[in-house]
């Protein structure tokens, strides 16, 4: 697999999980050169939200899931695409 | 993207709309800025006292010979020192003076850009000069002659998309409080307190978040903050989130901010999570 077909199946982000855009985890400082499987809800630089992602206990009306499943809408689902930004001649 | 230094140094104000990455360039090339002019008013304060020091031995020199010409030029050479001396604190003031805002800019540009397309632009404004506006002004009776007056000066602002089609706009304000009274031997003596006003506002998309009230009574969690700051305003409506801090302590601006997004974000990543499983919605 060439270096440009490689896509990162772990989470990233600090806000919000989003798919991560590097093109190999050598020399990636969030998930620590591939040492961790979800570098978005085991980052530790998040100050006193320990368990930051973790939504047990949360009172669950109206929701018909486990609200720490992953779903769909953390993934790439999520980001807005590329070309948009591309397109946008207001930015410099 | 060159910065424009004179009107840096005039105005004492960066202003820009540009990428994360290239806004993270440019304050990096103003903080080289700012230590070259520490640096060169350094050695202007060095140079005062070598001057200083010319101008003693021609006072001296001037003494031993009884001479006009010596003693007049060691009046310039006193003179030279002491302009050299007051020169150093008036070259670059407006650039070194807030040097602690560049650095919160900084960091903060980093933790956001953590969530930021690379092309996304965001809308900057940093006031490394301070300008406080008066707010208000009245009479303060525990002291002889008291008097406050109340400043609010907005120095930090930011403004962009996010990954997620959410728009960030936050704001850091800094709120001062001037106290002027008489002491007992009829001095005047004044007294700053600072304060800082720390507003986070995220605009969600709708079809990815729902409506994130709803999320929000769900997980009926406070906002957290460090220990020097305290929330004072949490809205959430079905288009926004808006957060407003009061913070003691400048170190903790930086950490607010983030603390701040941190407790929004719990709120709309439960949201998209019901969102994403809501009959008749989009994921």
């Amino acid at each position: 697999m060439s270096p440009s077909d490689f896509k990162c199946p772990r989470r990233a982000g600090f806000l919000f999980p989003h798919e991560c855009d590097r093109q190999s985890p050598i020399g990636c400082t969030d998930c620590d050169n591939g040492q961790m499987n979800d570098p978005f809800a085991q980052r530790t630089d998040r100050y006193n939200y320990t368990g930051y992602d973790n939504y047990a206990g949360v009172g669950l009306a109206g929701l018909h899931h486990n609200p720490n499943d992953f779903t769909e809408a953390d993934g790439e689902k999520l980001v807005r695409s590329k070309k948009q930004y591309e397109d946008d001649m207001t930015a410099s | 993207m060159a910065i424009d230094v004179s009107q840096l140094q005039e105005r004492g104000v960066y202003e820009s709309r540009l990428p994360l990455d290239a806004l993270l360039q440019d304050l990096e090339r103003i903080g080289k800025l700012q230590a070259e002019t520490l640096a060169f008013r350094k050695k202007l304060r060095i140079g005062a006292g070598f001057v200083l020091l010319a101008g003693v031995a021609i006072a001296i020199a001037a003494a031993a010979g009884s001479s006009n010409a010596f003693g007049f030029s060691a009046f310039l050479v006193f003179a030279l020192a002491v302009a050299l001396f007051v020169y150093s604190f008036i070259y670059g003031r407006k650039l070194c003076k807030h040097s602690d805002r560049l650095v919160t800019m900084r960091e903060l540009s980093k933790v956001r850009r953590q969530d930021a397309h690379a092309k996304s632009p965001f809308a900057v404004r940093l006031a490394i000069v301070g300008e406080p506006k008066l707010i208000r002004e009245e009479a303060w009776t525990p002291r002889k002659n008291g008097k406050q007056k109340f400043f609010a000066e907005e120095f930090l602002s930011l403004e962009g998309e996010l990954l997620d089609g959410t728009v960030l706009t936050e704001t850091i304000t800094e709120l001062s409080r001037k106290r002027t009274y008489s002491n007992p031997r009829g001095k005047i003596k004044s007294k700053t307190r600072l304060r800082y006003l720390v507003t986070v506002r995220f605009a969600y998309p709708p079809d990815r978040y729902g409506d994130a009230r709803q999320a929000n009574d769900a997980l009926h969690e406070e906002i957290r903050v460090p220990s020097s700051a305290a929330v004072r305003d949490t809205r959430v409506s079905e288009k926004s989130i808006v957060i407003k801090a009061l913070v003691k302590m400048s170190p903790d601006v930086l950490q607010t901010c983030a603390m701040l997004s941190m407790g929004a974000y719990r709120i709309l990543n439960l949201a998209r999570r019901m969102a994403a499983k809501a009959p008749g919605q989009a994921s």
